[in-house]
């Protein structure tokens, strides 16, 4: 039980702490193959620093769901993580 | 007047639902009054499968009559008829010989007749109500006539009206007359529960209806078709063969998928969800389709599984579609309109109203931890446990069905965002939805009941499943062996799979405060929404409803068939000015143009023949009937 929470939880770090490598890999993967030299695998980490830093600005004419769905998306994908067989499959 | 007689209708409700949960728990009765009902006369036996579909009827009824307290706002129309629709609605599911079924049946249906007659608010809407009403009074007494015919020949073959005495007679019949009952009265309830391609009545009366009443007839009317469904498949005649199962599970699927394509593509909102209950039959129809052919194949624990999870799908269809119903009449009631298109930004004006909608939507396009989730991922598993059954061509059908099923749930999450995004996000599109009003406080206690209950439906399968598997089991015979989970969890037939929505909802709630945690302190600005440049932003520029499903015409163009109409107006001096456009870029239904208008015609043609020996001459009436007389002294 807690064995299985605890890969679980390890799963959802994962995904959320190496997904933006697998993103970078990617984007250097496929300038190289088409002859640019592309940003660093790193890139995206510094992208996300800063879009956390910066000022968001709420149009007048949204609702309440245009402020919560960004948190729900990124929730529901972490919870989904957690089921998902990411670093090993449970029996 | 007005409020008394519908608080008197949710107390009645109130008690139905009482005793049908009474009697799903095991608290069995019958009665029997010989004088009311002509032939047999009154007849109740509560098992716990009428339990279940009583208490169904009186929970749904609760909340639509308090909500009808607000939303006639005194009127005096259908005060009679309302009562007797829920009341023959609770007399169904207990009635035990045809007599009492048959009479509790049609007077159903003629109360919702009039009561759908007297939705129109307008003249204008008079003539589409008119036609709505007709086309449900055709459909439903056709379907009448099948399940009368069925029931008919049965009495013949059996020599009893009582239902109790079917259940030992009908395993004695020949196969051959066992098959010929059963598809008449699957035929008869299909009509009712909208099943395609019997379903042309109920997008067109749902939505005439008033909402509190489409509530009732998309929530819980359409489901004593299905429970005449169970009892024709699974009680009366015994448990049928597989092919009865088959015809079941391709109805479903064909149910499932057409309907919700309907409803993707539908710009009237009660339409919209009217199509989306054929959806819903279809789905529970899969569930009890594979309940029939595990039954067939020797697994009754499998069988009895299956139909828990067709049950608690119909359990939930009538809690999150009464909702989504009775949000959209107050939708209908804060602006008048039902078009879509001429809604928008109404989350803003009617906060209560949208919320409550929004988690209907969000449970009918089965998202977790929600209820609507739950019976999907039932039925889900159910279907994947075809592999027990050692046959190809069912093994095909199973898969079929799980095909319909997973597009299915896809389409209506589709749809759904559709029905909430257009309807209650951005600006209004029109003057009533800017100057719309949230609905008054009864109208809003019946939407947060409903949307309760939809909650917790969602939250704690472990209570609802082993009350819905003793209801599958008392019919099936099987115990259910299935293992229904311990406390939080609910854990099918060992392994294989396990579900727990508490769970899910906690971690959702804990990743949700992580992300908020993480995003918090930042600095949030309020401004307009950047136009290109342009300074004005009119409701003109946002997303339509039919923009949005224009991609989903396109790729299932040869389901809804779009035409193409381009209108323009030239200016008369030069055709380089354009006075008038209009386009119209609407969809063709197969079946008005391949079943029902053929059929029509037949039909007409046929009367015309027959109205050559009509011809009006009293003359001629008087030869008929010395032919008559004449005829029957020869031969008699």
């Amino acid at each position: 039980m807690i064995e299985d929470a605890l890969i679980a939880l390890s799963q959802a770090l994962v995904v959320a702490l190496a997904s933006p490598l697998l993103v970078g890999v990617l984007r250097t993967i496929k300038a190289r193959l088409v002859g640019r030299r592309g940003p660093r695998p790193l890139q995206p980490y510094a992208d996300i620093r800063k879009l956390f830093v910066k000022e968001a600005v709420i149009s007048s004419t949204t609702s309440w769901v245009f402020r919560v769905t960004p948190y729900v998306l990124a929730a529901s994908m972490l919870v989904a993580a957690l089921a998902a067989p990411v670093l090993m499959s449970r029996p | 007047m007005a409020a008394l007689v519908y608080v008197a209708t949710a107390v009645i409700g109130l008690l139905g639902a009482v005793a049908g949960v009474a009697g799903m728990l095991g608290h069995t009765w019958n009665a029997r009054v010989a004088w009311v009902v002509p032939l047999g006369g009154l007849e109740l036996v509560m098992d716990p499968m009428a339990g279940l579909f009583l208490a169904l009827v009186g929970a749904a009824a609760v909340p639509a009559s308090i909500y009808a307290i607000g939303y006639t706002a005194g009127a005096r129309r259908g005060l009679i008829a309302y009562p007797a629709f829920v009341a023959s609605m609770a007399a169904v599911p207990l009635a035990a010989n045809v007599m009492t079924f048959a009479v509790a049946w049609e007077l159903m249906s003629l109360a919702s007749y009039f009561l759908v007659v007297d939705g129109a608010r307008d003249p204008r809407e008079g003539r589409a109500t008119a036609r709505a009403a007709w086309t449900y009074a055709v459909m439903t007494h056709a379907g009448l006539a099948a399940m009368l015919t069925g029931m008919l020949l049965l009495i013949s073959w059996t020599g009893s009206a009582t239902f109790a005495d079917w259940r030992q007679a009908a395993p004695a019949l020949a196969p051959s007359a066992r098959g010929l009952a059963w598809l008449l009265l699957a035929a008869g309830f299909a009509v009712k529960a909208g099943v395609i391609p019997l379903h042309v009545w109920l997008p067109l009366a749902h939505p005439a209806a008033p909402s509190h009443v489409s509530a009732l007839m998309s929530g819980v009317m359409i489901k004593l078709g299905i429970y005449g469904l169970l009892r024709a498949s699974f009680d009366w005649l015994g448990t049928g063969p597989a092919w009865w199962g088959v015809t079941l599970l391709l109805a479903g699927a064909v149910s499932a998928v057409v309907g919700v394509l309907d409803a993707l593509v539908e710009r009237d909102l009660k339409r919209l969800l009217a199509f989306s209950s054929i959806e819903n039959i279809g789905i529970i129809l899969l569930g009890m389709g594979a309940a029939l052919l595990f039954a067939g194949a020797g697994l009754p624990a499998l069988a009895v599984f299956a139909l828990v999870a067709a049950l608690y799908h119909v359990v939930n269809h009538a809690a999150f579609k009464s909702l989504l119903f009775l949000g959209a009449g107050a939708v209908l009631h804060a602006t008048g309109t039902r078009d879509m298109e001429a809604h928008g930004g109404l989350v803003k004006r009617m906060p209560w109203t949208g919320a409550c909608f929004f988690l209907g939507s969000a449970a009918i396009a089965a998202l977790p931890p929600l209820n609507g989730f739950v019976s999907e991922w039932l039925i889900f598993q159910a279907l994947l446990q075809n592999t027990r059954i050692l046959a190809p061509g069912l093994n095909v059908a199973f898969t079929l069905g799980i095909a319909a099923l997973a597009l299915t749930g896809g389409l209506a999450v589709a749809c759904f965002v559709k029905a909430f995004g257009i309807s209650f996000l951005a600006m209004p599109r029109s003057e009533a939805a800017a100057r719309a009003h949230e609905a008054p406080p009864s109208m809003r206690a019946a939407m947060v009941a409903l949307a309760l209950a939809c909650v917790a439906l969602g939250l704690a399968p472990t209570a609802v499943v082993p009350a819905l598997a003793s209801v599958a089991a008392s019919r099936l015979g099987g115990s259910p062996a299935v293992a229904f989970g311990d406390g939080l969890t609910l854990r099918l037939s060992g392994d294989f799979a396990s579900l727990s929505t508490l769970t899910i909802a906690l971690a959702l709630a804990a990743a949700l405060a992580l992300v908020a945690l993480a995003g918090a302190g930042r600095r949030r600005r309020w401004y307009e929404t950047w136009g290109c440049g342009r300074l004005l932003q009119t409701s003109r520029m946002e997303y339509t409803a039919t923009a949005f499903a224009n991609p989903f015409t396109r790729i299932f163009d040869f389901f809804y068939r779009p035409v193409k109409r381009l209108d323009i107006d030239f200016h008369p001096e030069s055709r380089f000015f354009v006075s008038r456009i209009e386009y119209g870029n609407p969809t063709r239904s197969i079946f008005d143009e391949w079943l029902y208008r053929p059929a029509g015609n037949a039909l007409r043609a046929t009367a015309r023949h027959v109205q050559a020996i009509q011809s009006g001459s009293t003359n001629l009436y008087l030869i008929y009937i010395l032919a008559a007389l004449l005829v029957l002294l020869v031969f008699a």
